[in-house]
């Protein structure tokens, strides 16, 4: 059972800001000025994956692949 | 709700792709001429002895001064009538129209590696037309559970150059 002193304690950090917790913390951004470009490459790429596996699989696989029902 | 740069991109990308998505399949339907099988006509599974299903086979027909080819079938516990006992023989680069039906339980249609593929439902007739543009030998198989020998039940389809095509054994 956990005793008084040490919730009480806990409390004063949780009233605490992020940065009050983090006093290392050099300098702060705002959320534009953080670029994910890594995060941004990685999706393009798997974005492109599902272009070019959707043109192979329908136009090539599917579209190309005679006899096909014609009517 | 901010949504940062990035992520507005991304989105937008996505949207982008559903709309490339679509009209890569409008396109298809649209200029590739591709096709699905609709709704064709419904039968009597009782009576197909009444119906040109009573003598399943290939039948030449003449569209508009060309010649083409009907094959009908019926799909049975366990085979293909004909394709099983005996190969559905068609000339290539001919069109060939296929009508399949069931006079019991539901079967498929699928000639294996291929687009042709349809349920074989009994009362209704599947009806879809395509031309092989290649002589060789094309399997079929049955792709709907249909009793205890679904697993064995299957067929050929035996495409020859249209020269070689004998038309000896084609049905009335």
């Amino acid at each position: 059972m956990p005793d008084e002193s040490s919730q009480s304690a806990d409390l004063a950090e949780y009233d605490k800001s992020w940065e009050q917790r983090n006093p290392e913390i050099v300098r702060e951004i705002t959320i534009e000025e953080y670029k994910p470009v890594g995060t941004l490459v990685i999706a393009l790429i798997y974005l492109v994956i599902i272009v070019v596996m959707w043109i192979f699989m329908y136009f090539i696989e599917f579209g190309g692949n005679a006899p096909s029902i014609i009517d | 709700m901010h949504i940062h740069k990035f992520e507005r991109w991304w989105i937008r990308i996505s949207y982008v792709l559903i709309a490339f998505f679509i009209a890569t399949v409008v396109y298809g339907f649209v200029s590739m001429d591709l096709k699905v099988i609709g709704n064709y006509q419904t039968i009597d599974p009782q009576n197909l002895s009444e119906t040109p299903f009573g003598t399943p086979g290939v039948r030449e027909v003449t569209n508009g001064g060309v010649t083409e080819y009907e094959v009908y079938v019926q799909t049975i516990q366990f085979a293909f009538l004909p394709g099983t006992s005996s190969p559905i023989t068609v000339p290539a680069d001919t069109r060939i129209t296929f009508y399949v039906t069931s006079p019991d339980v539901l079967h498929g249609f699928d000639v294996a590696g291929t687009n042709l593929n349809t349920m074989a439902i009994p009362g209704q007739v599947a009806k879809f037309t395509t031309i092989f543009p290649e002589v060789r030998e094309y399997g079929i198989v049955c792709n709907e559970y249909c009793g205890p020998a679904h697993h064995i039940m299957e067929g050929k389809i035996n495409v020859v150059p249209k020269s070689e095509f004998d038309k000896s054994n084609l049905v009335e």
